[in-house]
């Protein structure tokens, strides 16, 4: 049994489904992202959670007691919103004292506690300062720091980083992770982009229409993607339509030629699959290479580190993405006609419909 | 990239911003200095020419009119003006602050806002004459709510009640004094976030702590700007209590009329020195509230 469980959950706003039939746990001590495109019902989860929203159907549990009927103020989780929520009236540390006030826990305690918190985010030197005079960062990092100092069973974060700079999120997101593990809290991490979601998780939930489209951890999401909608949300792919023909060696046909698919062992011949490569698997070689598929450089977009290629495959067959290391782009410059291959148990193979 | 960018964009926007701080002096100079000028027409010349009066004798300057003030008629009707002003004041505020703040709880049905808003906008300026004689009809002495009262046993007049009394006026002054304060008020209500709401409550806040740490403190200035508002908008009122009291109930604006309109006697200096009390009255006021607003808007400023 999970520390943090959902179980059956559904929410309709109106004639609009938002939630449909959820079902999650988390290990105390976890850190889960809820990931998934603007809309799919991410935030109104994390609301069923800290009590906001009440679901049409389905439990929420927490440490083995059903509290799907308690009142946010009686959950004793700590929640971290998108922007503008703290109190402009109270200074950093009156705000991340404000949980301890309102348990009218003894003002020495709540000081200590002040303080304890405020060095953990690093913000001791602007204790006395209002809301309005610390950045969008800071004003975030007290926010945390005020969720954190009820000592929440849970901690909830929906899209904390999201109305920040990009330097300031990455910073920010690391600092985030390194706090929860400290602190050892259950936390649930809600964000729209997926590299948020993967770096800083233990478990991943992808999000789609309502429902998990699957849970993993990031290594498992990216790399093994349990369908087509996760494949494209995370990461870049290349979508080859391809068939199998023999699933005991692993064999599919791709674009009229027989190629080897480690992946596809144990499928049935002729079942329609895609055929699936990450940038980072395909190489690029000389047009005619043996065994590759021919294209020509249709874009080049320079990352720094790296560089990205869009390879137009020859006959129409759609467009590969690869990602190499900028200094060995040199010559692979558009217009160019190369051949591009992948060793045998790199494509992901997903059946298509 | 960004460099070449930046080097190109650089000068471009100096030789703008340029421009615009010259315009600018243009601009700032056709839209405000029509409004300094209706200021000096409306508000600085008559304010100076009012002092002129109240201190001008037969003889050139004279303290008589303004010393004067210390009659005790006088004395009466600034306490009973003050009195009247900050009551009426204090009622609109509490109701029109709960009036707007209910009519605005999710849940209420769709359109209630905007009708309560239209019809604050009209009632608030609905005063004077007919507002007199509208409660003159329903709570005077004869009028159709006393009356009915009256025939179920509560006998308001009997019980000391006069419409033409600071009570009295203080229910009449609420008819546009609440409208007011929901017109005034409605936009900071509209201004506490919901996030303010659910993060108290995510803390373990009840209601009560709500209000008492978050919302209120943080309406505060608002509801004090607004006390200011409607007590000045009492404190001024002539026609209304004209009507009602006819001169039973002394304030200063109708003493004002009193003297300019020869009903008593005809001194035009008098008035002006009662103004002057009246301007000395709201500068006091005001004074008081920069020095309240300063300490609870503290966390508001830079
Ligand atoms: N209180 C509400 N009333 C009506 N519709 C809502 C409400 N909250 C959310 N929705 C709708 O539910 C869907 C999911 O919203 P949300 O959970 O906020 O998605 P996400 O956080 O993943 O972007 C959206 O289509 C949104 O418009
Ligand atoms: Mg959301």
């Amino acid at each position: 049994m999970g520390y943090l469980e959902v179980e059956g959950v559904a929410k309709s706003f109106g004639p609009a489904k938002v939630l449909s039939d959820v079902s999650l746990a988390l290990e105390e001590g976890e850190f889960v992202s809820l990931l998934g495109p603007s809309g799919c019902g991410k935030t109104t989860l994390l609301r069923i959670v800290a009590g906001f929203e009440e679901p049409d159907r389905g439990t929420v549990r927490l440490a083995g007691t059903e509290i799907t009927a308690e009142p946010p103020a009686k959950r004793q989780m700590g929640m971290v919103f998108q922007a503008y929520s703290l109190f402009p009236n109270m200074t950093a540390e009156e705000n991340i004292r404000f949980g301890l006030k309102v348990r009218r826990v003894d003002a020495n305690e709540q000081a200590e506690r002040a303080q304890e918190l405020l060095e953990l985010v690093g913000l001791m030197q602007h204790r006395g300062k209002y809301p309005h005079q610390l950045s969008g960062g800071q004003q975030q990092r007290v926010a945390l720091a005020r969720a954190l100092a009820i000592r929440p069973l849970a901690l909830l974060l929906d899209e904390p980083l999201s109305a920040l700079d990009a330097k300031v999120r990455v910073q920010l997101r690391e600092e985030i992770r390194r706090i929860q593990q400290e602190t050892k809290v259950t936390t649930i991490f809600v964000t729209h982009d997926q590299e948020e979601a993967l770096s800083i998780s233990d478990r991943v939930v992808v999000m789609h229409q309502g429902q998990l489209s699957q849970v993993g951890t990031p290594a498992a999401i990216y790399g093994e993607p349990d369908n087509i909608f996760v494949a494209r949300f995370v990461g870049a792919v290349a979508e080859l339509p391809a068939e199998v023909v023999d699933g005991t060696e692993g064999i599919v046909e791709l674009f009229g030629r027989k190629v080897r698919a480690a992946r596809a062992q144990g499928m049935a011949a002729g079942t329609r699959i895609y055929f699936l490569l990450r940038p980072e698997t395909v190489r690029v070689g000389p047009e005619g290479a043996n065994g590759g598929l021919d294209g020509t450089i249709a874009g080049r977009t320079f990352f720094g580190a790296l560089t990205s290629l869009r390879i137009e495959l020859a006959d129409g067959h759609g467009s590969v993405t690869t990602a190499m290391p900028s200094d060995q782009a040199g010559e692979l410059t558009p217009g160019a006609r190369v051949s591009v291959s992948w060793a045998d148990d790199a494509p992901r193979i997903l059946r298509r419909e | 990239m960004s460099e070449a960018a930046t080097a190109a964009g650089a000068p471009t926007r100096a030789h703008r911003a340029g421009l615009f701080a010259r315009s600018g002096g243009v601009l700032t100079l056709i839209f405000v200095g029509p409004f300094l000028l209706y200021v000096a027409a409306f508000l600085i010349l008559p304010t100076l020419m009012l002092l002129a009066t109240a201190f001008s004798g037969a003889h050139g300057f004279t303290w008589r009119y303004v010393g004067e003030l210390d009659q005790a008629q006088t004395l009466i009707a600034f306490r009973n003006s003050i009195e009247l002003s900050a009551a009426s004041a204090l009622v609109g505020l509490v109701i029109g602050a709960l009036a707007a703040y209910f009519v605005m709880r999710p849940g209420m049905p769709r359109g209630l806002g905007s009708l309560v808003t239209t019809f604050s906008a009209v009632a608030a300026n609905f005063a004077g004459v007919p507002l007199a004689f509208a409660f003159i009809a329903t709570l005077g002495s004869l009028g159709v709510i006393t009356v009915w009262l009256k025939s179920i046993g509560i006998d308001l007049y009997g019980a000391g009640f006069r419409l033409y009394s600071i009570l009295g006026l203080v229910i009449v002054y609420a008819y546009f004094q609440v409208p007011l304060m929901i017109i005034v008020i409605t936009p900071a209500l509209e201004a506490l976030r919901k996030q303010w709401r659910e993060a108290a409550e995510n803390l373990g806040a009840s209601s009560v702590d709500y209000w008492r740490y978050v919302g209120l403190p943080i309406l505060l200035p608002s509801l004090l700007s607004a006390y200011i508002l409607l007590f000045g908008n009492a404190f001024s009122a002539y026609a209304t209590p004209y009507a009602i009291s006819s001169g039973i109930v002394a304030l200063v604006p109708v003493e004002i009329s009193n003297v300019l309109s020869g009903n008593v006697m005809l001194s035009p200096q008098t008035g002006a020195a009662l103004a002057f009390g009246m301007i000395l009255v709201m500068v006091a006021v005001m004074g008081l509230y920069a020095l309240i607003a300063r300490q609870v808007g503290r966390w508001a400023r830079p």
